[in-house]
């Protein structure tokens, strides 16, 4: 069985590889791939809404944000699995993050293309918006669902889990929140790179009203 | 700090990640400078396990390697969801790969001085040679204990499998045996 479908068919035994040192950097490799192509095609679905360059736009930024929001987050997922006494080292906890990552993103490929009907369908932007982000929370409740096995039976998984998705979930939003926007505002009579009158500190600096508008 | 900045400031963290990573082995083999590309672009992803063990530049997992792993799983997934799943956990099949990747280890070690010094004294070629032989043999023998133990277990989720106690003991026996050798 292929890595693809073993971590969404048997996702146990790629946590067991995940332990051991000479399968490690296979799987990374291919949680690498797996995540960058399940994020482009998702965004590349999402950006459609506003034609094909915002379409590219968000193909490319999407999986720089899962891959940012995972690199800052791994270090929190290492000190959190170890203070739940589960000793695992860095690189073990770096490839079952990714290898999370990727069961996830495999989910995204799957929804992209049920995204890009709803897109081509004429829906409208809170429709999509909706859309995108039920099909971001599945590959998000599928990558969980391998990091509850990861964690296994034993004592302290339920506050792992919490602890990580609380830095995970802020994380994430605050990477996206930064290189918005994916769909595209349809108030906007051209799509920017990056949004205008960012409100600078993000996602966090919004809500707590640090507003600085540019 | 600018965006410009922070970017430059990655990518100098990856250039040096970069040079790390073919600085380490003594041979630039093809997965070296993959490698090292992957470090200039994900060095924070990518370093822990590039540098987590000599392992990562082994040249490739021995066929018997993959036949026991691969018998593990086929054997962890047969029982999976069953109350059988405490015979097989999944901290027995870590112990189990350990210790096969350790003795794969040595043998790989005891090859290449094999190979690399060809013109060692006799006496130290046969006890090498003696050894690498043990070492296969074990591995075979451990991979037709995990073969048949996949099977025995796949016929025990039916209700069939008469078997699966002795050859867990016989493959836990083994394993004990190989990890005091």
């Amino acid at each position: 069985m292929s890595f693809y479908s073993q971590v969404l068919r048997a996702p146990d035994q790629v946590v067991g590889q995940c332990f051991d040192s000479s399968a490690r950097p296979s799987i990374v490799g291919r949680a690498l791939a797996c995540i960058t192509l399940g994020g482009a095609c998702f965004g590349f679905a999402a950006g459609m809404f506003r034609g094909w360059e915002q379409a590219l736009t968000a193909a490319a930024k999407l999986p720089i944000v899962t891959l940012l929001t995972l690199a800052v987050a791994g270090p929190a997922l290492c000190t959190i699995a170890r203070a739940f006494e589960r000793p695992w080292d860095f690189a073990t906890t770096v490839a079952l993050m990714l290898a999370a990552g990727a069961r996830s993103s495999l989910v995204l490929l799957a929804v992209a293309p049920a995204l890009g009907l709803i897109v081509d369908s004429g829906f409208g932007y809170s429709a999509v918006r909706l859309t995108a982000l039920a099909g971001y929370s599945l590959g998000g409740l599928s990558g969980l669902s391998f990091l509850v096995r990861a964690f296994g039976a034993a004592p302290g998984r339920s506050g792992a889990l919490l602890c990580f998705a609380l830095v995970f979930g802020t994380v994430g939003v605050q990477s996206a929140w930064l290189f918005r926007p994916f769909l595209g505002d349809p108030r906007d009579a051209e799509v920017p790179l990056f949004a205008h009158g960012r409100v600078e500190g993000g996602m966090l600096g919004a809500l707590l009203g640090a507003r600085h508008e540019r | 700090m600018s965006t410009a900045a922070l970017i430059f400031g990655y990518f100098v963290g990856g250039l040096v990640s970069a040079l790390l990573v073919l600085a380490r082995p003594p041979a630039r083999t093809l997965r070296i400078w993959r490698s090292a590309a992957l470090a200039l672009l994900l060095w924070p992803l990518w370093l822990p396990v590039a540098f987590s063990t000599s392992e990562a530049e082994r040249p490739a997992r021995r066929p018997v390697e993959l036949r026991i792993s691969s018998a593990v799983a086929r054997a962890r997934s047969a029982i999976a969801g069953t109350a059988l799943e405490v015979i097989l956990t999944d901290a027995d099949a870590r112990a189990i790969a350990g210790e096969v990747s350790r003795i794969a280890r040595r043998l790989d070690a005891v090859e290449r001085e094999l190979r690399e010094c060809p013109l060692a004294a006799e006496r130290a070629r046969a006890r090498l040679a003696e050894l690498a032989e043990g070492d296969a043999r074990a591995l075979d023998e451990v991979s037709e204990l995990a073969e048949l133990l996949a099977t025995e277990l796949t016929l025990a989720r039916h209700g069939h499998g008469d078997g699966v106690e002795p050859l867990l003991a016989e493959l836990r026996a083994r394993l004990e045996a190989l990890s005091s050798s």
